[in-house]
């Protein structure tokens, strides 16, 4: 699966989370792109990032800090 | 599975390969271990961490988002010295882990009472030291914010 992400690194916080499946890279690609040209047309800073992984779960183990606050993250384990 | 197995794995399976090492000589605290491969002809980048040092890294990384990016780089003096004393802290609880691994491996005491004690009272102690490192590192998350503000505070 492929997953676009957006986040606000200053508030530290998830702004859009969108799936795709694996046959849609293209699209994912697609949207990736619009995002990013939104987002700079209205000089926001905010990061964009396409992941691939095998699920959802995995990429929320893999990269915890797009989808967790600070009190959320250090309580281990994943 | 070890850190060291997992890093094995790609050994097998990629022909050209290099090895990133930084458990000895991190990078502003930051412990793993790379594993660049090329695959298909494209570079690919496999991070092997443990769960302690992933929780070192992702905590890293957000009290950048947050607080200062310069954490990342080794630029906030006062948050980096800290994050540098949990990763030498997680570098000698990995340690310890390993050397126990590897001495309820070898040692199988079947039947003797007191060496089963024994073994037990320093499992105990090890994975109660793993418990105090992870109430640290939420400690820390906590209170560098605190102390140093958020980038989202706009009140001085």
């Amino acid at each position: 699966m492929i997953f676009l992400i957006e986040y606000d690194r200053k508030q530290g916080q998830l702004v859009t989370f969108e799936s795709f499946g694996d046959s849609d890279r293209k699209k994912a690609e697609e949207a990736r792109l619009q995002l990013e040209l939104d987002l700079n047309l209205k000089g926001i800073d905010n990061e964009v990032v396409l992941l691939e992984a095998a699920t959802e779960e995995a990429v929320r183990r893999t990269h915890r800090r797009y989808f967790e606050d600070l009190a959320e993250l250090t309580t281990a384990p994943a | 599975m070890t850190q060291d197995e997992v890093v094995a794995k790609p050994n097998r399976l990629f022909d050209k390969l290099t090895l990133v090492d930084r458990r000895e000589h991190p990078s502003h605290g930051y412990r793993v271990v790379h594993v660049i491969v090329d695959s298909a002809g494209r570079l690919v980048e496999i991070q092997v961490r443990t769960s302690l040092q992933h929780l070192w890294a992702e905590l890293s990384e957000k009290l950048s988002d947050v607080v200062d990016s310069a954490i990342k780089y080794g630029g906030d003096e006062d948050a980096v010295r800290v994050l540098m004393v949990m990763s030498e802290t997680i570098k000698a609880q990995e340690a310890k882990e390993s050397w126990l691994l590897g001495s309820l491996l070898v040692n199988d005491p079947q039947g003797d009472s007191d060496e089963i004690y024994s073994e037990e009272l320093k499992t105990r102690d090890i994975m109660k030291q793993r418990i105090e490192i992870e109430q640290l590192l939420k400690a820390i998350g906590e209170v560098i914010p605190r102390l140093k503000g958020r980038k989202d505070d706009l009140s001085d």
